[in-house]
């Protein structure tokens, strides 16, 4: 009699509680992920122990490949259409409010000659074919994408610098030289975060903060 | 409660015709749980859980007045020159105060009497690191009172992570002043002639 009962026992599995436990991560993993806006270009930023937080209002960001192509964009819409009207006004490019509008919704990093910027803006260049924005000793476009940029709405804009690590120094100095030319004088390079050395003078430092 | 074995719509009343007391309303759960977890997935290596984190570099303002500008003692700079990688002279080339005309002050970490006299100093194992010479130049200013500026210099070829790497290094070892210059001229000339050695 006993042996009949074993197998009368059905092999179904309450799956409610792994299914709970399931949809609570997938909670999770929904809310805490954010999308990082797509970046033109893959750029693999240096370790650095810095640490402080990326700020995420007001920002304007530069990045440049290895290949030394600079790129500038912005979280906010408005800062990109600030941008462009100043680098239209400056070079009398003509750019009507429809092509302005057309690179600020499709283009998220600028990475192109002022000459060419008309035809980016009519969709004439995809965003990871841009040549990059010319900031040599000899043409600093750079210096005139940053002109005016201090600050947005009475909030300092926030500055980042986003390279690669293999790229030559000499793209950083020529982007140097247009922040200063602005006498922009802050920056924000962006670093992958590392550890910290024990018993460094900044591990001391930290430490003594901490206790 | 569990949910495991048939259903027990017996028990009570036997023989009863209502034979639709028997149904459980029980869902296979499987495809739902199997999508859940699909999407998990997908968030998981979506998400970037460390945002990257950011190194505020300050730039020096030029336009300074003569006598706005601070002054520092020649003793206490040292400028650190970053090179690619060679394999005499290693990574990085220094020179303690003021470059000597003929270059006779400019070292590499891997001169022998350097590497000699950092182990002797800091009591070193291994060879010494450019965080170590760091370490060094800070001691020495620290015993003539001056203030440790260090300047650093990269050519300009030297691969921007190890721009970082160095500025890093000026964060771990707590310099408090510091900045990031481009070459002279005459100083590459100079830095030419030294990784031909």
């Amino acid at each position: 009699m006993s042996q009949f009962k074993v197998k009368k026992k059905s092999t179904w599995v309450d799956m409610t509680a792994f299914c709970d436990v399931g949809f609570l991560l997938l909670t999770f993993f929904i809310l805490a992920t954010k999308f990082k806006a797509p970046e033109p270009v893959e750029i693999k930023a240096p370790g650095s122990v810095a640490s402080a937080s990326v700020p995420d209002d007001n920002v304007i960001t530069i990045l440049f490949d290895k290949e030394g192509r600079v790129f500038i964009g912005s979280d906010k819409e408005e800062i990109k259409g600030v941008m462009l009207n100043n680098v239209n006004q400056k070079y009398n490019l003509g750019l009507t409010s429809e092509e302005i509008a057309y690179c600020i919704k499709n283009v998220n990093s600028i990475g192109v000659p002022v000459s060419q910027l008309k035809t980016l803006a009519n969709g004439g260049i995809a965003e990871k074919d841009q040549i990059g924005i010319p900031c040599d000793s000899t043409a600093n476009e750079l210096t005139d994408w940053l002109a005016g940029l201090f600050a947005y709405q009475g909030k300092a804009a926030q500055f980042m610098v986003k390279g690669d690590e293999n790229a030559p120094y000499i793209v950083f100095d020529n982007i140097k030289k247009a922040f200063m030319a602005n006498r922009l004088l802050m920056i924000n390079l962006i670093t992958s975060q590392e550890q910290v050395p024990v018993g460094t003078p900044l591990y001391n430092k930290q430490n003594r903060i901490e206790k | 409660m569990a949910d495991i074995g048939e259903s027990s719509g017996g028990g009570h009343k036997k023989g009863s015709k209502r034979r639709s007391k028997k149904m459980v309303a029980r869902a296979d759960l499987t495809p739902l749980v199997d999508l859940a977890f699909l999407l998990i997935t997908f968030f998981i290596f979506t998400t970037t859980m460390s945002s990257p984190s950011a190194m505020k570099l300050p730039f020096p303002d030029d336009t300074a007045q003569q006598d706005e500008q601070q002054k520092v003692a020649e003793s206490g700079v040292w400028t650190i020159i970053i090179t690619e990688d060679n394999a005499n002279a290693g990574k990085y080339l220094f020179y303690p105060g003021r470059l000597a005309s003929d270059g006779s002050n400019l070292y590499s970490l891997k001169d022998p009497e350097i590497q000699n006299r950092l182990k002797e100093v800091m009591n070193l194992k291994g060879n010494p690191t450019i965080r170590d010479l760091i370490l060094y130049g800070q001691n020495q200013a620290k015993n003539v009172n001056v203030d440790y500026v260090l300047v650093v210099k990269p050519l300009n070829e030297s691969h921007f992570k190890d721009v970082v790497s160095i500025l890093d290094e000026v964060l771990i070892t707590d310099v408090a002043f510091y900045t990031l210059q481009k070459i002279q001229d005459q100083e590459l000339v100079l830095v030419k002639q030294k990784l031909r050695q």
